[in-house]
């Protein structure tokens, strides 16, 4: 049985650098510092949307504690998942019931109902991924936020709940993110960031800075469009300087060397794309003029 | 509104085609040899029925009845519901759809005679023939949709039955459901960018097209 200290300790530690609260650009490193904790995270983690909403089958739920093992490997980190996501809670689960590698784990959930059922599902939502508690708890889609934040603030306190934040995706409802980013003291707000889709940018992203909330970066490969449309397309002559050995590789940098961003949680099916994903915040980073390098090309695929 | 507009049919899709489509695989090895069986039962129930049997509805209604409560209970209940969580509010209506065929279909009249027999026929058969679409798609035999077990063929097989009865009230209620589901079942499968789509699409136009004209040929006749 691997012993679940040590995989922290190689994982994290290992790859653990010293940041400044204000980072850089250039800033290269597999690990983050959550603003409002201190606490130290992956800047990879794992998302679960599609890719582990396998529901009893017996073959896909093989598969995906294979993408949890190779991600406690890589260092483990973040897993993000949600009551909207299928079976996904219950695949993740039977994964860490498969793995025990819950120490190296930073799970993240959300709350996506109405005010008045937002205890009961927490309480689904933990049995589901039979833990007692969460890193980061957030309001889904900003789906009754302000009920919903009352009662993570109350959990947080009572120590049920590491973190609290908030999630958007697709773009979509940033005018309402915005006012919930200023009224509340947040953790971590969750986004869609990538190449293209960079709307975040002028106002979020900025204002995560100033509030000190963590940014968690959904979509990054936008459900795979993105990888898809660069198959066949030769890797830029940069992408060697940078130890990238594909796009995916190159645009997770892009992300990752914004300095709002926290964490970005790809999703993927493949314990070899876990490794990629991880691998792609190990080595360099592109520096302002490189990344805006790395966007104009994929948009002209 | 805008926000609404902005979203495309693939942003609610909650699993992967291959999730989907092995929910198939899991549930034909479950039932074997089920999938093999029904559809030579229900070969006996379509040739009864254009045949235009005198018990054919008691006969037909009685085993698609059946087959609708093995899509609502096995399919739906077993199957498809851990990865959608929309099913469990589908699945009461397909419990409903098993009853009322079983109460309405022997009420209805089959004919031998009916103008668009052929085209009913033809629904008929590529229901039954279900599994050489998925072939045709490069799914593997074992994931195939088995009418009797698999919503889109019981539907369309449940249309084509009924294009062979006379047109009255209970051909409209008991067409509503499975037309519905298939449009459910198409949009899933365009979210899915699988090109069977479009078997559904010239199926549900075909079946309309017919029910029109069936309309259209008895208001003259009055």
């Amino acid at each position: 049985m691997i012993d679940r200290r040590r995989l922290i300790g190689a994982g994290i530690a290992a790859t653990a650098t010293t940041l400044s609260p204000a980072m850089s650009w250039a800033d290269s490193s597999a690990t983050r510092r959550i603003p409002s904790s201190g606490a130290l995270i992956p800047a990879i983690g794992l998302g679960t949307w599609i890719t582990f909403n396998v529901g009893k089958d017996p073959v896909l739920l093989d598969r995906s504690v294979e993408v949890m093992r190779a991600f406690f490997r890589e260092g483990g980190g973040m897993i993000d998942s949600s009551p909207m996501y299928g079976s996904a809670q219950q695949t993740l689960g039977h994964g860490l019931s498969e793995l025990g590698f819950q120490d190296a784990l930073f799970s993240a959930d959300k709350i996506w109902t109405s005010a008045a059922d937002g205890a009961a599902q927490f309480a689904d939502t933990k049995r589901n991924w039979r833990i007692d508690s969460f890193d980061l708890m957030q309001v889904h889609n900003l789906v009754d936020v302000e009920a919903h934040l009352d009662m993570l603030f109350e959990r947080k306190d009572a120590g049920e709940i590491g973190h609290v934040g908030v999630t958007t995706s697709h773009g979509r409802r940033h005018d309402a993110l915005e006012d919930v980013m200023r009224r509340y003291p947040l953790d971590f707000v969750q986004l869609t960031y990538n190449v293209l889709d960079r709307d975040a940018e002028d106002r979020l992203l900025p204002l995560a800075i100033d509030r000190g909330i963590g940014v968690i970066v959904n979509r990054p490969f936008r459900r795979g469009d993105l990888v898809s449309r660069t198959t066949g397309a030769d890797l830029p002559g940069f992408a060697a300087d940078l130890g990238a050995q594909s796009w995916a590789e190159l645009m997770l940098k892009f992300i990752l060397t914004h300095p709002a961003v926290t964490v970005v949680i790809p999703a993927t099916t493949k314990p070899a794309h876990v490794v990629q994903n991880k691998t792609a915040a190990r080595t360099a980073m592109p520096d302002a003029a490189l990344r805006e390098r790395i966007a104009e090309q994929v948009a002209r695929l | 509104m805008d926000e609404w507009l902005s979203y495309s049919l693939a942003d609610f899709l909650l699993f992967s085609p291959e999730a989907y489509w092995r929910l198939f695989e899991l549930m034909n090895n479950a039932l074997w040899p089920l999938p093999v069986l029904l559809p030579a039962i229900l070969l006996v129930a379509a040739i009864i029925t254009v045949k235009a049997w005198k018990y054919a509805g008691w006969a037909v209604g009685f085993i698609v009845a059946i087959c609708w409560a093995v899509v609502a209970n096995v399919f739906f209940t077993s199957h498809y519901a851990a990865i959608n969580w929309s099913v469990p509010w589908i699945t009461p209506l397909v419990w409903l759809q098993a009853c009322l065929v079983l109460v309405l279909f022997p009420g209805l009249r089959f004919t031998t005679g009916a103008r668009y027999w052929w085209l009913a026929c033809g629904i008929v058969a590529l229901s039954l023939a279900y599994p050489i679409v998925g072939l045709a798609a490069g799914r593997p035999l074992a994931q195939s949709e088995v009418a009797g077990l698999a919503p889109d063929p019981t539907a369309l097989m449940t249309l084509g039955l009924l294009a062979l009865s006379s047109l009255t009230w209970r051909v409209f209620l008991l067409s509503i459901l499975p037309v519905c589901w298939l449009l459910f079942s198409a949009a899933t499968l365009v979210a899915m960018a699988e090109p069977i789509v479009w078997v559904l699409v010239v199926c549900i136009v075909m079946f309309v097209l017919l029910l029109l004209g069936e309309c259209l040929s008895t208001l003259r006749q009055r």
